[in-house]
């Protein structure tokens, strides 16, 4: 249980905070690397010659941010630039945040142990929504008041970022302004207005006002939601930026991903109608892959790690990733690094990557057929068949993997039984498959292992299922009953998502701002870490609801007429709604829709004069 | 099998914040100083090659230290004055490269640790009830009693005097030698036992530094880097 009563006033200096760690907090928790610093890459301590200041807050643990590569970009180029300061932050765990408000150390920085309330502003990324809590335990460990109306003239400014903010109500009465959309050009427009106000230039308000006049930023007491129009700030051009980061930390606590990544393409034109990524990126930008190479080379070296990935929402999309990955990957295994590739398609162009590349010799190949049958993936546009998949399979199994694992959702609108059922057929085909080629190949037939995970649908703003509610819990209990009784066999494993996290998803996802109150009063009974089976408690969130008069599966399940105005209808994604409309139609009529890249143009409404698909295709 | 490699012996290190990490983030954080430094190191064969590497002992998180060693196989020999020249950025300030030297091999380096040096302080004097005329008559009465058990972290009693070879106070903190590799003591057992035989004086926070580490080939004990050939040690380490 969090103590919420004391609260650091967040004044003490880097001195009595290093003093308080090494002498009184340290000594005493769990994994104490998390909050100690000294990593190598890492910024130095001095504050000589600043002139701007951003903390970046991670609202999660420390070896879930550091594997995040907003933040990594946002630091190299503030950082890059003389006078500018950007230093890291996370949420400390449970133990960390008690021992914090039991000494009165307050949120600060890893890299001076400065505290927050000596930044300019603190920069808190919004990933995913069971983050919530800890965006307001980082706010209110920095010492300032939890809502943007209760913060004082000099208090840093709060803002957000990520993906969660095209829909930035829930949390809009906590934050000062929101970025929506690409950071790079942005935080340099932002840390000049952050530079005017340091100089005494600008009063809080009118540093407000400043923000608010910036292109794709969000400022809650400036726009009123109901008439304002933000729109999503695209960087037309990756090439606009080095690949490769100058500034990069490497951490010394094991993280989710110890790599390098470079990012090889953002943006995904494939058009699943379930992916909010897919709608909220667009337009495809290429990187070149002489620019990819060098950084992946370079990056490597520099901080060492044994691999590589090349990041995008569907690498296999990238134009140029077969010539990349042959001349990248020999070049790299010579000096004991490996390329891995973190999301593949399923076709066999995609096992012949695989392949290519040893880091995925190490584990198993995972395949997204999302949905059990061919209607079903037709409603949802995933332009895979049946074929695609059992042809990709057969590949995989022949090239010597013996794990699969497939991923499939639940909950899908128009979705029947047998739709459900198709889960189960499709992996018992996976799994005789790679059975016989093992046979085949003299190898046991019981060392091929399918795992199923299976997902529920959430709605997200901005999709073309954002009118629509979470499938009613007891209809989805009753799907993922019969998916249990009819996977019980050898060499397949069933994960099934938990109902009421998936409830929870749903309701602050499309939330309105009626839903801040729900989330502070969940914070204050102690939620923390809601994405972590060890660490959601339901119980507060249920109670935060009941007091707010609302119901967790009434608010879940709630659908919105396509005449209203939508909670996130003043963010502009550029992505038109009517189109939206049109793609929940052409779903429940089972039309596919294609991809920009290689047909016609579907007049999503992205593209502009500058703003455009860049596919570069291979080079030399 | 060692000696048909060339293999070089490393101590290094861990200072400031590089005190908080555990030991298994220590050998990730070796193997990519090592890649960083584009040492011609052996890989091990198979799907996840790892660099061929031995650490002498494991260190509790939360203990500096200016005596950790490891041993790398290589390729093919390097010079250790170059490999000094290669780590200068490679290693961490956190973790810093202080030695270097050829080694030839014949023995794994883990199975000949005996003994550990930690410099022992306390965090906070008033806390820990330490004051530096009391610390002779503490060491007396540690030396007095035949025995002395604490509760081990795994609730079993612990012997502490048998696994201490030596104590001194040294300008207000104290000085240790003990037992390190097969029989192990962490330096908070020598100080739940001077607690136990003083009253519970002792107890507190306190800032634990391993200053050496011991190893037996059979001549008694010695210093890891005096098996070596060529050491060179980095500025401000020379000792």
């Amino acid at each position: 249980m969090v103590n919420n009563g004391n609260r650091p006033t967040g004044t003490d200096g880097p001195e009595t905070i290093k003093r308080k760690l090494e002498e009184k907090i340290l000594p005493l928790v769990q994994k104490p690397g998390r909050y100690a610093g000294g990593e190598l890459g890492a910024i130095g301590a001095s504050w000589d010659g600043v002139r701007a200041s951003i903390l970046l807050a991670f609202p999660d643990a420390y070896e879930v941010g550091m594997s995040y590569l907003g933040f990594k970009i946002l630091y190299d180029i503030v950082n890059s630039r003389k006078g500018w300061r950007a230093e890291r932050a996370y949420s400390p765990w449970p133990d960390m945040e008690r021992a914090m408000r039991n000494e009165g150390v307050p949120l600060y920085g890893l890299e001076s142990l400065s505290p927050a309330r000596r930044f300019d502003a603190v920069g808190i990324t919004l990933q995913y929504e069971l983050s919530y809590t800890n965006a307001l335990q980082l706010i209110e460990l920095s010492g300032m008041g939890l809502r943007s109306s209760e913060r004082k003239e000099d208090d840093p400014l709060v803002i957000g970022g990520g993906a969660c903010t095209v829909n930035p109500e829930p949390l809009a009465e906590f934050f000062d302004a929101f970025l929506i959309g690409d950071g790079e050009e942005a935080i340099a427009e932002i840390m000049g207005i952050l530079e005017m106000r340091r100089s005494g230039s600008l009063s809080r308000k009118r540093a407000l006002e400043a923000l608010s006049r910036l292109e794709g930023v969000y400022v809650p007491a400036v726009h009123d939601p109901s008439v304002a129009r933000i729109r999503r700030r695209v960087l037309d051009d990756l090439e606009r930026f080095p690949a490769g980061l100058g500034h990069e930390v490497v951490p010394f606590v094991e993280c989710v991903h110890d790599r390098t990544v470079v990012e090889v393409m953002r943006g995904c034109d494939r058009g699943c109608r379930f992916c909010q990524a897919g709608y909220i990126n667009r337009p495809v930008r290429e990187r070149k892959a002489s620019s990819v190479r060098a950084a992946a080379v370079e990056s490597s070296a520099r901080c060492g790690y044994d691999e590589v990935s090349l990041l995008s929402l569907s690498t296999a999309d990238y134009s140029a990733v077969g010539p990349l990955v042959d001349k990248m990957a020999p070049e790299l295994a010579a000096k004991g690094v490996a390329v891995s590739l973190p999301s593949l398609r399923i076709d066999a162009f995609s096992i012949g990557l695989a392949r290519k590349v040893a880091a995925h010799k190490r584990t198993g190949l995972t395949f997204a057929p999302e949905a059990g049958t061919q209607r079903m993936r037709d409603i949802i546009n995933k332009g895979v068949t049946e074929e695609d998949l059992i042809s990709a399979a057969r590949a995989a199994f022949e090239a010597g993997w013996e794990q699969v694992k497939l991923y499939f959702m639940i909950g899908l609108p128009f979705e029947a039984l047998e739709d459900v059922e198709g889960i189960a057929d499709l992996a018992f085909k996976v799994l005789a498959l790679g059975r016989e080629v093992a046979a085949g190949k003299g190898r046991p037939p019981s060392r091929i292992r399918i795992s199923v995970s299976v997902g529920t649908l959430i709605p997200k703003p901005h999709t073309p299922f954002q009118w629509l509610g979470l499938e009613r819990s007891e209809i989805t209990e009753g799907k993922k009953a019969r998916l249990r009784g009819l996977m019980k066999v050898k060499g397949i494993t069933l994960a099934l998502s938990d109902a009421f996290t998936s409830k929870l998803e749903a309701v602050l996802s499309r939330g309105t701002r009626a839903m801040s109150g729900v989330i502070e009063r969940a914070y204050r009974l102690g939620a923390r870490f809601d994405g972590w089976g060890e660490c959601i408690m339901p119980g507060h969130w249920l109670k935060a609801l009941e007091e707010a008069g609302m119901d967790l599966d009434t608010e879940a399940s709630r659908g919105f007429a396509g005449t209203e105005r939508l909670p996130w209808g003043h963010i502009d994604t550029r992505v038109k709604a009517d189109y939206l409309a049109m793609e929940l139609e052409n779903a429940r009529h089972g039309r596919p829709t294609g991809d920009c890249r290689f047909d016609a143009c579907n007049l999503c409404g992205v593209c502009e004069s500058g703003i455009g698909n860049i596919v570069r295709g291979p080079e030399e | 099998m060692a000696d048909m490699f060339e293999a070089i012996r490393i101590r290094y290190g861990k200072v400031g914040p590089g005190r908080y990490i555990s030991h298994l983030d220590t050998i990730r954080a070796a193997e990519r100083a090592i890649r960083r430094m584009g040492l011609p190191v052996l890989y091990s064969e198979g799907f996840s090659p790892r660099p061929r590497m031995t650490f002498a002992a494991a260190l509790q998180v939360g203990v500096s230290s200016v005596a950790e060693h490891m041993d790398v196989l290589l390729e093919k020999g390097v010079e250790p004055a170059d490999v000094l020249r290669m780590a200068s950025s490679a290693f961490p300030e956190t973790m810093p490269l202080i030695a270097a030297g050829r080694f030839g091999g014949g023995y794994a380096l883990p199975a000949k640790v005996r003994r550990a040096k930690y410099l022992i302080r306390p965090f906070c004097r008033e806390e820990a009830g330490w004051s530096c005329g009391s610390l002779d008559d503490a060491i007396r009465a540690f030396e007095a009693v035949p025995s002395v058990t604490v509760p081990g972290r795994d609730g079993k009693e612990k012997d502490v005097k048998g696994l201490v070879y030596a104590v001194r106070a040294v300008d207000g903190a104290l000085e240790v030698e003990v037992a390190c590799g097969d029989k192990n003591l962490r330096p908070q057992y020598f100080i739940d036992a001077l607690s136990a035989v003083t009253g519970g004086l002792y107890s507190g926070v306190y800032d634990f530094c391993r200053t050496g580490l011991l190893i037996d080939l059979g001549r008694g004990p010695q210093d890891p880097m005096a098996d070596c050939v060529g050491t060179a040690f980095s500025e401000g380490f020379r000792s």
